[in-house]
């Protein structure tokens, strides 16, 4: 199939692309705010027309989530793009060098040997242990590729990172034998992810790390096409490819980290968001990486509504629904996709 | 001009490129030629500014080419490598206009393409640009990525064209047409041209000068008609020098 991309330029494609998503996005938001143990119509909501106990539920329960929830998919789906696009590799995503891993490995440090702390470090024990790992395995992987060889090259820290994902396994899994029933099920629990920890404290600090990491991320959007030539051919034509990759990395890693910290491992929303819109759109970065963020937070919005609402009143691990949702919808869409390739 | 002064070249503790002295003139179009492994393309990196050099130095305009910021280079040499590992379905005008990345900032979108669609004519190849790059024969790829470093270079004067077999998956009619080009480039704009090309028929057409290379070594460096002799042919190819250069020069 040969999309007659000839009629639409490129900034017109862009902004039809980001206002549908933009509006899809929006309207999410509401329909979210709006579902739960104690339901609220969005008409009053958008009219400013709600009874205390209305307001109450959303400012401390609802909005908070849907904030988060918006910010942890936007930070996923960026990163796996840009990841993707780094590594040119369609089936990477931010697991691959290992920066969950390495934040589920603190986590389970933290659970299993320093058990239940109190205070501040009780409400955000896990968070900060979870975005130290990210972090402490990102600097890692940076050494160990650099020993290879004096420039860090993608495919060393490809390497790297899979001799960290399984050094991190082996460990966490050490400490998953070793842990009692009460510390496995938070484990697990957080292994599986979970939008619950919503708090306005949190979420300033997920935000004041996941906006400019992102923001940084679209506007080296042209270079990281001009990557996809290659390294050395990007250098041929300008763009210093050392800076840009640790410009990327560290990006992703910061944004990871932070969604990590605050969400638990939330599999799958990396991998499949950038992958269905470039499917759809093509795999300009440009449009590629602000479109991964918008849809990547209404896919999560959407699973995280489900999650807590199927089995109300209790909830469901927001991964194993992302998972779920994802996993069918996008082998549809790769077999359609297919398909109309192989009429044309 | 491009001047390389006694350049060394080790990889891996082997000597690759062996003190070597070059000059590529503008105006001119420069063939290296060699065996496999003789050296082509890193001496060819080399003068790009891509390979790190053991010893030795090129310049550029008597600046030497660490003296140039990325931006500056991308604006005065293009190279052309000899893979193009794109996995992702961009089309080949997409990939086109990545060779005006290094004026992104300085012309509209509407004159880069238009560009970019010019330097898809000039390989014969815009009826390829709504095609995915991927899919496209080997060919094809080459022709877009042959358009694409034409386009870098596209509204300059006295550039640099760097191109590593710019011609190995061309046909035969595509590959006069190129040379072709790229000579009249040379003539017209000054432009300083650098390739490897296998084919000998092609350099003695097309080449202006030749540097001739076995072992890392400059064997012979000059003038086409003085360098491409049997004797030397013969030793640097170790085939009789009947089975690839034409009869009547015998």
């Amino acid at each position: 199939m040969q999309e007659p991309k000839t009629g639409m330029s490129f900034v017109t494609k862009r902004t039809t692309v980001l206002f549908a998503l933009g509006g899809s996005l929006l309207l999410g938001m509401i329909v979210a705010a709006s579902i739960g143990a104690m339901p609220i119509s969005p008409l009053s909501m958008l009219q400013g027309d709600l009874s205390a106990g209305h307001q109450a539920v959303l400012a401390t329960i609802r909005l908070p989530r849907v904030v988060l929830t918006v910010l942890v998919g936007a930070a996923l789906a960026v990163s796996g793009a840009a990841m993707q696009g780094l590594f040119r590799n369609p089936l990477a995503d931010p697991g691959l060098i290992g920066i969950s891993s390495g934040a589920a490995l603190a986590v389970a440090v933290v659970i299993v040997v320093a058990g239940p702390a109190s205070g501040v470090f009780g409400l955000y024990g896990l968070s900060i242990a979870a975005f130290a790992g990210g972090m402490i395995t990102c600097m890692v992987i940076f050494r160990i590729a650099r020993i290879s060889s004096k420039a860090a090259s993608v495919a060393y820290m490809l390497l790297a990172g899979i001799a960290i994902n399984a050094l991190a396994g082996a460990a966490t899994g050490f400490l998953t034998f070793v842990s009692d029933d009460q510390q496995l099920r938070t484990l697990t629990f957080w292994t599986m992810g979970s939008l619950g920890q919503a708090l306005w404290p949190l979420i300033a600090v997920v935000a004041s790390v996941v906006i400019p990491a992102v923001i940084l991320l679209i506007c080296n959007a042209r270079q990281l096409n001009i990557m996809l030539l290659g390294e050395q051919e990007a250098q041929h034509l300008g763009v210093n490819s050392e800076r840009l990759k640790k410009l990327i990395v560290v990006c992703t890693a910061l944004s990871v980290g932070a969604a990590v910290a605050a969400s638990g491992i939330i599999a799958f929303v990396g991998l499949i968001v950038p992958h269905l819109i470039r499917l759809a759109i093509g795999p300009d970065h440009r449009i590629l990486l602000p479109a991964s963020a918008l849809a990547g937070a209404v896919l999560l919005l959407a699973a995280d509504t489900v999650a807590r609402t199927i089995v109300a009143p209790a909830e469901m691990p927001v991964g194993i629904v992302t998972s779920l949702i994802g996993g069918p919808f996008f082998l549809w869409f790769f077999v359609r996709q297919s398909n109309q390739m192989e009429t044309a | 001009m491009i001047v390389a002064q006694d350049l060394v070249v080790e990889i891996g503790g082997k000597t690759i490129i062996n003190r070597i002295c070059l000059q590529l003139a503008r105006g001119t179009v420069t063939a290296i030629v060699g065996p496999n492994g003789s050296g082509k393309s890193v001496l060819m990196r080399c003068l790009a500014g891509s390979q790190p050099v053991a010893s030795g130095r090129v310049e550029l305009d008597g600046k030497p080419l660490a003296a140039y910021s990325l931006a500056q280079l991308a604006c005065k040499r293009a190279v052309l490598t000899q893979f193009f590992p794109v996995g992702f379905p961009f089309t080949a005008l997409e990939i086109v206009m990545m060779g005006r990345n290094p004026y992104a900032n300085s012309c509209c979108v509407a004159h880069n393409e238009h560009i970019a669609l010019q330097a898809l004519a000039a390989v014969d190849a815009v009826h390829l640009q709504q095609r995915i790059f991927p899919t496209l024969s080997g060919g094809e790829q080459q022709r877009v990525q042959l358009a694409r470093v034409l386009a870098q270079l596209w509204e300059q004067n006295g550039a640099c064209l760097f191109l590593d077999e710019p011609t190995s998956a061309l046909d035969i009619k595509h590959q006069h047409q190129f040379l072709e080009d790229v000579r009249q480039l040379a003539a017209n704009r000054n432009f300083a041209v650098c390739m490897i090309v296998h084919d000998l028929m092609l350099v003695m057409r097309y080449a202006d000068r030749v540097a001739l290379l076995k072992n890392g070594s400059l064997v012979a460096w000059g003038k086409t008609a003085a360098v491409i002799d049997p004797d030397a042919i013969e030793y640097v190819f170790e085939v009789p020098a009947g089975l690839v250069l034409p009869a009547k020069r015998f």
